[in-house]
């Protein structure tokens, strides 16, 4: 009632600044008489609709109120975030550092990276494909929704399947690993695939005490035949709350060099690029890989 | 009263007309023609290509106004004929101080994800506003660089189309000169047809008859290219960018003068690292190596074959850096030389929308 008592003192008082200074202001201007009647009626419909379009506005604020608790009630989303820590033996292990082997050579590795794919459990997918790389992003491999309950075994491979290893590498979206802008080197155009693994490192192969790693090991597995299958039986996700729960994959590059029951002579194997000539050594590094790869 | 309205309909007369005189901001959206075989080009959100934008910094990058003494441009030190290189082992700067590096050849910047030689910029936005500054290059204050460029009236105009504005400041310069510089996409030479053909890509009937021109000499080069036994070039230079996105020490010295990538990340793992750049039109941008020491082709094959120095950082994928390199006979050099002729794109370097179009 106050709104409609203010609106009609504010038409009323118009009115009266017409009918003296203005008026005789738009007389001197030679505006006729009519042209304040209609000015009138229209301050007074103007009006009636300034009330409506009010009311209209209060009822669209209350309504939005109700919107933003809504928002605020709504759940989150289950992560599930994978990491994988390269460690030696027991030890984290550090790019550039240096570790001894069982045959007592000093090693640096220089770089560690591989891709997974198509990892899940069973009809329950959990990433298509994610990409390793221990220097540029350091343990973080891939972060997706899902619930942890899905997934307390994982499988998927080590590598790039056949149908997905041949295609044009600058067709994915710029957001796959796959996309050749986002493979750091993980893809051969003159072997027509991806590299699944990459681990490179420096050893020390004369011990008189004098750091000179001079020989480099080159492992360059990849083309369909290595294709490897990595297998959790069971793994443990920590929560980390917030919906997010976590899990980290060790990678034992000791095991992978000193392996048990097939270990790499680093004098003579120190180099394979997938070629025909090299299939021991890479089908050698390839099982190894997939060994020093486990789940806590 | 009647003069009253001749005032009040001179005054509407005279608005109307500065009205006319105004520029609008109604941007065109480009699409930039990518080649087949290239991925797509990341676009930054905060500077959309623009036909208005790319025209500025067509402009903008052949602008003498941008130096000190009104004497240099970017184009200056990166000319069409040289893949937009230097000719020079080092460019001098408005004050005829030498730099220490070479200029780098600008071709596919789009698709970069560092810039200069040590990665120092992490964006071509960031990159381009280090040499307007840099005491040894064009030695001017962005302020004062603005500041000319807002006396030009065309440039104020020219702001106000592309950004909306006249109260341009260096961000706006540098985001139009990386607009143009992401067109300046090299993929046409014989190469990609090479590439193509080999990754089993649809060949255009222009490119058919490419592929008929590739030589059994250049196919062997190639060979050697990606031979591990070979020249065992692929690993840091492959695909359709003909780079790895990557900082390595090529065994160039095995003291270093310049620590490249270690001044930056204070790592000494990165002593003497440098970015890998791209081979396109490898034989219009010489001199050589990130200060210009090789001023031919043939020297840059002669440091892989004989001259690598060995050193804590040099790169693990350098296979026969124990015995100085890959030990190429004549024939295999002029094999390998063959291809790297391969790699020069006639058509991105005539192009002429690259071309200055200032007056």
């Amino acid at each position: 009632m106050g709104f409609i008592h203010y609106s009609q003192r504010f038409v009323e008082f118009t009115e009266k600044q017409g009918d003296s200074k203005s008026l005789n202001w738009y007389n001197s201007l030679l505006i006729p008489k009519f042209g304040l009647t209609c000015l009138r009626i229209g301050l007074k419909v103007a009006m009636k609709y300034f009330m409506f379009i009010g009311c209209i506005l209060l009822i669209t604020v209350a309504c939005k109120k109700n919107k933003t608790k809504e928002e605020t009630t709504s759940p989150v989303v289950a992560q599930l975030k994978l990491s994988v820590q390269p460690v030696f033996a027991s030890e984290n292990l550090d790019l550039d550092s240096t570790y001894t082997t069982e045959d007592g050579w000093d090693i640096q590795f220089s770089d560690i990276k591989f891709y997974m794919t198509n990892f899940g459990n069973g009809s329950n997918k959990l990433v298509d494909v994610a990409r390793f790389d221990y220097r540029e992003k350091g343990t973080a491999c891939f972060q997706v929704a899902g619930n942890f309950a899905n997934f307390s075994a994982l499988t998927g491979f080590i590598g790039v399947p056949a149908d997905l290893n041949h295609n044009d590498p600058s067709a994915p979206s710029t957001s796959s690993p796959l996309n050749i802008l986002n493979t750091n080197g993980m893809h051969w155009s003159w072997n027509t695939g991806y590299v699944f693994v990459i681990i490179e490192a420096r050893v020390d192969t004369i011990p008189d005490g004098i750091p000179l790693f001079d020989h480099f090991l080159t492992y360059h597995v990849g083309t369909d035949s290595y294709l490897g299958t990595a297998n959790f039986s069971t793994v443990n996700w920590i929560d980390c709350g917030g919906g997010l729960h976590a899990t980290t994959l060790q990678l034992d590059l000791k095991q992978l060099i000193d392996h048990p029951t097939n270990p790499v002579d680093l004098i003579t194997e120190f180099t394979t690029h997938s070629g025909g000539a090299e299939a021991t050594l890479t089908q050698k590094i390839k099982s190894n890989f997939l060994d020093a790869l486990t789940a806590p | 009263m009647n003069r009253l309205l001749i005032v009040l309909l001179i005054a509407i007369v005279a608005f109307q007309a500065c009205r006319k005189d105004q520029v609008g901001y109604a941007p065109t959206p480009y699409t930039l023609e990518i080649p087949s075989h290239f991925p797509a080009m990341p676009i930054p959100a905060d500077n959309p290509m623009t036909v208005e934008g790319l025209e500025l910094g067509r402009r903008l990058f052949y602008e003498n106004m941008l130096s000190g003494d009104n004497s240099m441009s970017c184009g200056t030190c990166h000319t069409p004929e040289t893949a937009f290189s230097d000719a020079n082992q080092f460019s001098t700067g408005i004050d005829d101080i030498e730099g220490t590096r070479n200029s780098m050849a600008l071709i596919n910047l789009g698709w970069q994800t560092s810039f200069f030689w040590d990665g120092r910029a992490h964006t071509l936005e960031e990159q381009i506003l280090g040499p307007v500054p840099n005491p040894i290059e064009m030695h001017q204050s962005w302020t004062k660089a603005v500041g000319k460029l807002k006396q030009d009236v065309k440039y104020r105009n020219r702001f106000y189309q592309a950004f909306g504005t006249t109260d341009f400041d260096s961000t706006h310069v540098a985001k139009a000169i990386a607009q143009f510089l992401r067109t300046m996409i090299s993929g046409t030479s014989k190469y990609d047809v090479i590439y193509k053909h080999e990754n089993s890509l649809a060949l255009t009937p222009t490119e058919q008859q490419i592929w008929s021109t590739v030589t059994a000499e250049e196919l062997a080069g190639y060979d050697l290219f990606k031979s591990l036994n070979g020249a065992d070039c692929f690993h840091c230079h492959n695909g359709p960018l003909m780079q790895v996105q990557k900082f390595s020490n090529n065994g160039l010295d095995a003291i270093f003068s310049d620590l490249g990538r270690a001044v930056i990340t204070g790592n000494p793992n990165d002593n003497g690292k440098f970015k890998v750049p791209t081979l396109r039109n490898i034989a219009l941008s010489a001199p050589y190596m990130h200060d210009g020491r090789f001023a031919t082709l043939d020297d840059v094959i002669e440091h892989y074959s004989t001259g690598i120095h060995q050193s804590a950082t040099i790169d693990p994928l350098i296979e026969f850096a124990s015995q100085g390199g890959v030990q190429l006979d004549s024939e295999q050099r002029a094999l390998l030389k063959a291809f790297l002729l391969t790699l020069t794109d006639n058509e991105f370097v005539t192009n002429p929308n690259f071309k200055p179009l200032n007056p």
